[in-house]
């Protein structure tokens, strides 16, 4: 694996997990009035390090001084939101193939299952009556399994493409919220590299890159990586399950969801900050249970994600600063 | 032929529909006025949505579902190994299945 999770506890330290010779920086305890502080060290130690002469964010390629002083957003420190202890402590400093690398390799132990499910998605859109190209042009497109799946559902001869629309929007709904979550860290990121890498936005590459932002990954071409390698197992699996139709079958028996599941439960895991979560935890979890019940489709899953943020910022003491 | 085309366009619409969500999350929160509080709703966010995830497929799985959750969380907790404790819910509950249970 190329990272591990870990407990956060009250104290954080940077790991040496993301390969480039990262250095060691205490980032103290919870008060944030020690965040700023903490803030102003990391754009220090961003300036003081030498880069790789990789593909630089923002497009410059010139050597740290100049990139260290892009990374302040005007108005200071303050305004680059590091936020409590716990989450990514500080923005991404590159955007390079090593990320890419680093992201495809996390995202590894994901992709047998998503070839399996990708079959499986192939062949039900052989029997719902869509051809190759549709089922892998849909895949590589809009690669999203929830709203691929909701798509069968509703796929005939006459093809509703309004109510396509609306439902693979609402079904989608959640990644505002998951691509808010990296926004502390994307920052600097912009352009066409912010274009490309947001195509590989999945609740798997975010989770995957949520803990590695807390193991001090800076690279931002990790969410790519860690969305690619989900992605191009869904293409093959899509393809496959098309082609090969209805000569494979028993694959329901098996839970192939829990691999998802089991994975996202470790993630989970890797980023609990501490005691404090548990209360908002508690919070999007019931909210969770009683949206799915009472609303349709995957909205659960947005009503429990902005409740338990809610709660969050509503259990949060107030800032020093 | 007419169902093709409109096949094709509903998966563009899809696309970018899709691509939308993808793209407007990070825009959103320039938006919004920046303040610890909301730091600390966007740093609760990973936590909410993973258990929002979560809990209603353990739940849907039953008791060894809750089990193999258990145990992933011991692993993991333990070994550090996100890799290592998924592995040890899969066994869990695929054991289960193949035991009848």
């Amino acid at each position: 694996m190329g990272y591990d999770g870990s407990m956060m506890g009250d104290r954080v330290e940077r790991a040496a997990g993301s390969g480039e010779g990262a250095e060691r920086s205490r980032m103290g305890t919870h008060d944030t009035s020690g965040v700023g502080k903490a803030g102003d060290e990391l754009v220090v130690v961003n300036r003081s390090r030498t880069e790789p002469p990789e593909t630089m964010v923002g497009g410059s390629s010139s050597p740290a001084p100049s990139d260290g002083s892009a990374f302040i957003a005007p108005g200071g420190p303050k305004a680059m939101p590091v936020g409590a202890v716990g989450e990514g402590h500080g923005t991404a400093t590159r955007w390079s193939r090593t990320g890419i690398l680093a992201g495809a390799k996390a995202a590894l132990p994901l992709l047998p299952g998503s070839l399996v499910i990708g079959v499986v998605f192939g062949v039900l859109s052989r029997e719902v009556g869509m051809s190759g190209l549709q089922a892998i042009l849909m895949s590589v497109l809009v690669s999203a399994g929830a709203a691929q799946f909701i798509a069968l559902d509703l796929w005939a001869p006459q093809v509703p493409v309004v109510s396509l629309v609306v439902t693979t929007l609402v079904v989608n709904l959640r990644n505002l919220l998951i691509g808010a979550s990296l926004q502390p860290w994307l920052g600097p990121l912009r352009g066409w590299r912010r274009a490309v890498t947001m195509h590989f936005l999945t609740d798997e590459s975010w989770a995957l890159t949520e803990v590695a932002r807390r193991r001090d990954q800076r690279d931002a071409a990790f969410l790519i990586g860690a969305g690619l390698t989900v992605y191009l197992g869904w293409i093959v699996g899509t393809a496959t399950g098309h082609g090969l139709g209805s000569r494979l079958g028993g694959l329901e028996n098996w839970d192939i969801g829990f691999i998802f599941t089991a994975f996202f439960v470790a993630l989970l895991v890797g980023v609990t900050r501490g005691r404090g979560d548990l209360v908002p935890y508690a919070v999007a979890a019931v909210v969770a249970v009683v949206a799915q019940r009472v609303l349709g489709g995957t909205w659960y899953i947005l009503a429990g994600g902005i409740a338990g943020s809610l709660a969050g910022a509503l259990a949060m003491r107030p800032a020093g600063d | 032929m007419i169902e093709g085309t409109a096949a094709y366009l509903a998966i563009v619409a899809m696309a970018l529909v899709t691509y939308a969500s993808r793209v407007l999350g990070p825009v959103l929160t320039r938006v919004l006025p920046a303040s610890p509080r909301l730091d600390a709703a966007l740093a609760a966010v990973p936590g909410a949505v993973l258990v929002a995830i979560v809990v209603p497929a353990v739940l849907a799985t039953g008791v060894p579902g809750l089990v193999a959750t258990v145990i992933v969380v011991l692993v993991t907790a333990r070994t550090h190994k996100p890799l290592l404790g998924a592995a040890a819910g899969v066994v869990v509950v695929w054991s289960a299945t193949g035991a009848g249970l």
